[in-house]
């Protein structure tokens, strides 16, 4: 696995974050965050595919806030878009989005690790 | 330290952002307890004792907004403090917030230092209180009890005239990235104590804190003759307090800070918070919101202080101010006229 660039975790973010609350609490605080982000993308996909509009912005709030708690700052960046955005008409966002979840999590993984 | 092992509730529906909370409180001596959603946390308000409450806005089920209304209504909930953590970054939500009684508000994610700083003020504003409304039971006659409560002693007591002054400082929380927690503490309390000297020195009442931003009101709760000039004249001092604090800043190697002022005169509905109800003096209405957003539209104009045509209006001859035309404002249907006050008077 490569190792996780600047765009997918801010590491000065995650690193002042391990400072203060502790390396241990950091890494089962990113067990909940890999528990629970998932969770989160399949209710977004349903909030779109239901086309509520205020659900869809809550949960792309709620992930756009957790993930920049860790520094994952192109995953809050796309997150915070959908949230401003409204109701994409298609799931390329969506799309997109999970992918930069599936890099930001692999990239904590690591972090975790080491 | 009289604010530790105090009892504070994270209400929150993300997990990772929950737990992390209730982590930065333990880490600073408190007793944390998590709830997921608005509703939630009120049943547990209702259950148990809490000193202080800490509120996410976008919730299922019930959001903060409607937690802030509910806690309004409840007698034993209405003296609760409450800091609003939120990630939204509108301003017409920390307004609504502040109308709505939060005694504060944090953006996510919470800053560390900012989070202790914001605590600890809001455990010793209800500890005064609770210590006031303590004296007042124990030494008041029950008349003065119950005039103290008829006398517009109440939220939405009444319309008054007022000048309200929004400050905020421009780039702190990059700034609190880059130096150490007793540094940015010691610069959050000289901020303070110079703002506060400028404002209480011309006779206004500080009601709010956001942050690192404050709200005050000159003419309420007390009728203030010149209530407008003496907020402008605040306003240039505090300026120049900064311009003070950044030559000193300058000169250590250190960078320089940005003071906004955002003042507007007219109708308020204001009401003392006395011994029933919560937080202290609280304001509301058009006026608060315009001073909100001449505040926010410094940073927009360049200009460090911007002040609505009433305020103007009521100038004496040797404050200058410079007319900068209309602008539109979200939440107020007509342009406004903004006018900069740029030349210090002695």
């Amino acid at each position: 696995m490569n190792a996780p660039t600047p765009a997918t975790i801010d590491l000065a973010v995650f690193e002042e974050l391990r400072t203060t609350a502790g390396q241990d609490f950091v890494a089962e605080l990113i067990g909940t965050y890999l528990e629970e982000t998932p969770a989160l993308m399949t209710a977004l996909a349903k909030a779109h595919a239901a086309g509520d509009a205020a659900e869809f912005r809550r949960l792309a709030h709620s992930i756009k806030s957790s993930s920049s708690a860790f520094g994952a700052a192109q995953l809050a960046d796309l997150a915070r878009a959908l949230e401003l955005g409204g109701l994409p008409a298609d799931t390329a966002s969506l799309t997109a989005l999970g992918e930069a979840y599936g890099r930001a999590a692999a990239g904590l993984e690591e972090l975790r690790r080491g | 330290m009289a604010e530790s092992g105090a009892r504070i509730l994270v209400a929150d529906d993300n997990k990772v952002n929950r737990l992390l909370l209730i982590r930065s409180l333990e880490q600073l001596g408190h007793r944390g307890t998590g709830a997921e959603n608005g509703r939630l946390a009120l049943e547990l308000l209702e259950q148990q004792n809490y000193d202080l409450l800490l509120l996410d806005i976008a919730m299922p089920e019930m959001d903060g907004f409607q937690v802030l209304q509910e806690l309004l209504t409840r007698p034993r909930l209405r003296d609760l403090p409450v800091i609003v953590t939120s990630a939204l970054e509108d301003l017409a939500s920390v307004v609504r917030c502040i109308e709505l009684g939060a005694e504060d508000y944090l953006h996510k994610p919470v800053n560390p230092v900012l989070l202790r700083a914001r605590v600890q003020s809001s455990l010793e504003k209800k500890r005064l209180r609770d210590e006031q409304r303590e004296m007042v039971r124990r030494f008041a006659t029950s008349e003065v009890e119950q005039d103290l409560e008829q006398s517009g002693f109440a939220l939405g007591g009444k319309h008054l005239t007022a000048t309200v002054m929004f400050a905020d400082l421009c780039g702190f929380t990059s700034l609190c990235e880059q130096q150490s927690a007793d540094e940015t503490i010691e610069l959050l309390n000289t901020y303070y104590t110079l703002m506060f000297d400028a404002i209480n020195g011309q006779g206004g009442v500080i009601n709010q804190m956001i942050g690192d931003g404050l709200m005050a009101i000159f003419g309420a709760p007390q009728p203030l003759t010149d209530a407008g000039p003496r907020a402008v004249r605040a306003a240039l001092e505090m300026i120049e307090m900064i311009d003070l604090l950044n030559a000193e800043r300058v000169a250590a190697g250190r960078s320089a800070l940005g003071l906004g002022v955002g003042v507007a005169t007219g109708d308020v509905i204001a009401g003392y918070t006395g011994t029933q109800r919560r937080a202290t003096y609280t304001c509301v209405g058009r006026t608060v919101n315009l001073a909100a957003r001449l505040e926010a539209h410094t940073r927009i104009a360049g200009e460090a202080i911007l002040i609505d045509r009433a305020t103007r209006d009521a100038l004496p001859a040797d404050i200058g101010a410079a007319a900068l035309g209309e602008a539109q404002f979200k939440g107020i249907a007509q342009p406004t006229e903004v006018h900069a006050i740029r030349r210090a008077v002695t």
